[in-house]
């Protein structure tokens, strides 16, 4: 079951501040453009540890989010965030542009680690079964509102999709699972799941293939 | 029951194999071009997907990470590797003659695997045959044999020669053959390099131990040409390191004396 709340318009403008007290750096936008991101990384891959706070900046809230969704718990997303960020930081003179973006780059690391946590952490205790509910439109204020143009384009792909594709997408990716859990809580073949996601995976493709940036 | 590893790509890239099924599909990776391309743009998509629960972290959370940062080191880029000269001549080395720069590009791996070759026969590592008649491709192909993961293995090895503290500490087989083993605290790797090792029964295989006290198992090879072993993070911390042949499939203990024996 998936609830979206309509955001009033005043959240749904582009924000642009300035330094807070806290000493927040804003972004623009919720997902930096690649290049912009490819050159910070090149500097980072040169030991530029101001390039590497800007980075970070530019997608700790991504990198965040889906450890959090994968984790569900704060604390030890918080640990497994961080360690995404060493290892970025670690691997970074290694990235080669000629695989991916940075965006991609750095999702896969942290999405990795995420899942090998829960992953060994279900080993011993029961994991907790949640259905995936999309985070509403009316974001907390806690800290500043950045827009989210690109993440609400993806919850409304993710919302065109049939139910099936959509769920299993979510149990697995949101939620960590391998394809083979996903079909035993969901009591269908493997290759039901399979299908579904690939299906799943075709139609976002096409709806989000076309990204600015 | 096999089942077509290519449909795996979708999986794959969400992370939702299991751990074996990853190793399986990563070496089928290793030699399909299609399918990397295939995870390479669903990587791209899984990144778009994950924008949809962005969610702000606490605050302290940023200079935590920042401060680990300040404190940890970056792992090399890849090296420059000067390649295999005309002849064994070690200080040839030095000339910068045949310098081969090395990129860290996976689709691309005849690169690193020339600097594969280049790095062992760099290493003046006698027991290999390389002769003046043996041209790149061959040197590339020689290395691919020896290093069974040969991408993987290429980059272990060239990250070994940039490493400032690496040591190469050599030995021989008793029944014929040479080994050495290589290494680098600062890379954190250590290799095992065979060569000329005679060949053993079907049921026999060649297996190393890390030797700190009590061995540990190493890892196991065969006697085909020459070898490049990963050694696991023991072999940095080990005493000796040693080689015995054990029943094929190896074995958590030496049944029988060590063929081959080196003190770090």
């Amino acid at each position: 079951m998936t609830t979206i709340a309509l955001a009033p318009p005043a959240l749904a403008r582009l924000c642009v501040l300035p330094i807070t007290k806290r000493g927040t750096v804003v972004t623009m936008r919720s997902s930096s453009p690649s290049s912009e991101l490819a050159e910070l990384l090149v500097r980072v891959a040169g030991g530029d540890q101001a390039a590497f706070a800007q980075f970070y900046d530019a997608t700790s809230r991504t990198v965040f989010g889906i450890v959090l969704s994968v984790l569900r718990d704060r604390a030890q997303s918080e640990e497994v965030t961080q360690e995404a960020y060493v290892e970025a930081w670690k691997s970074a003179p290694k990235f080669d542009p000629r695989q991916g973006s940075p965006h991609g780059w750095l999702n896969t690391i942290a999405h990795r680690k995420a899942v090998d946590r829960v992953r060994s952490a279900e080993r011993s205790t029961k994991r907790e079964q949640r259905h995936f509910e999309m985070e509403p439109l009316t974001e907390d204020t806690s800290d500043i509102v950045v827009a989210r143009d690109e993440g609400r384009r993806v919850r409304e792909a993710l919302l065109t999709l049939p139910e099936n594709q959509r769920t299993a997408v979510q149990m697995a990716y949101f939620e960590g699972h391998t394809h083979r859990e996903v079909a035993e809580r969901l009591q269908v073949p493997l290759g039901t799941v399979k299908t579904r996601i690939r299906d799943a995976m075709k139609r976002l493709r096409n709806q989000l293939g076309e990204v600015t940036s | 029951m096999s089942h077509d590893l290519h449909s795996d790509a979708d999986a794959y890239a969400l992370g939702a194999l299991s751990k074996t099924e990853s190793v399986q599909f990563e070496s089928h990776l290793d030699s399909c071009v299609e399918c990397m391309r295939e995870v390479a743009e669903l990587r791209e998509m899984t990144a778009q997907l994950s924008q949809a629960v962005a969610t702000a972290p606490p605050a302290a959370l940023r200079m935590e990470i920042l401060d680990q940062v300040a404190q940890t080191r970056q792992e090399p880029r890849a090296a420059t590797v000067v390649a295999a000269p005309k002849s064994h001549d070690e200080s040839a080395r030095a000339e910068g003659s045949n310098v081969v720069p090395l990129s860290a590009a996976r689709s691309r791996r005849a690169p690193a695997l020339l600097a594969a070759a280049a790095v062992v026969a760099a290493l003046g590592f006698g027991g290999w045959a390389w002769n003046s008649s043996q041209d790149a491709q061959r040197e590339a192909e020689q290395a691919q044999l020896a290093a069974s993961s040969s991408q993987q293995q290429a980059e272990q090895l060239t990250s070994l020669l940039a490493a400032r503290d690496v040591k190469a500490v050599p030995g021989t087989f008793i029944h014929g053959g040479s080994g050495k083993v290589v290494y680098s605290r600062s890379a954190g790797v250590s290799m095992l390099l065979a060569a000329d090792l005679p060949a053993l029964n079907d049921d026999q295989v060649y297996e190393a131990w890390t030797i700190k006290g009590a061995p540990v198992k190493a890892g196991t090879f065969d006697a085909n040409g020459q070898t490049a072993l990963r050694l696991p993070d023991a072999a940095l911390e080990a005493e000796s390191v040693a080689v015995t042949v054990e029943p094929a499939g190896g074995s958590d203990q030496p049944t029988s004396d060590a063929v081959f024996s080196v003190t770090l």
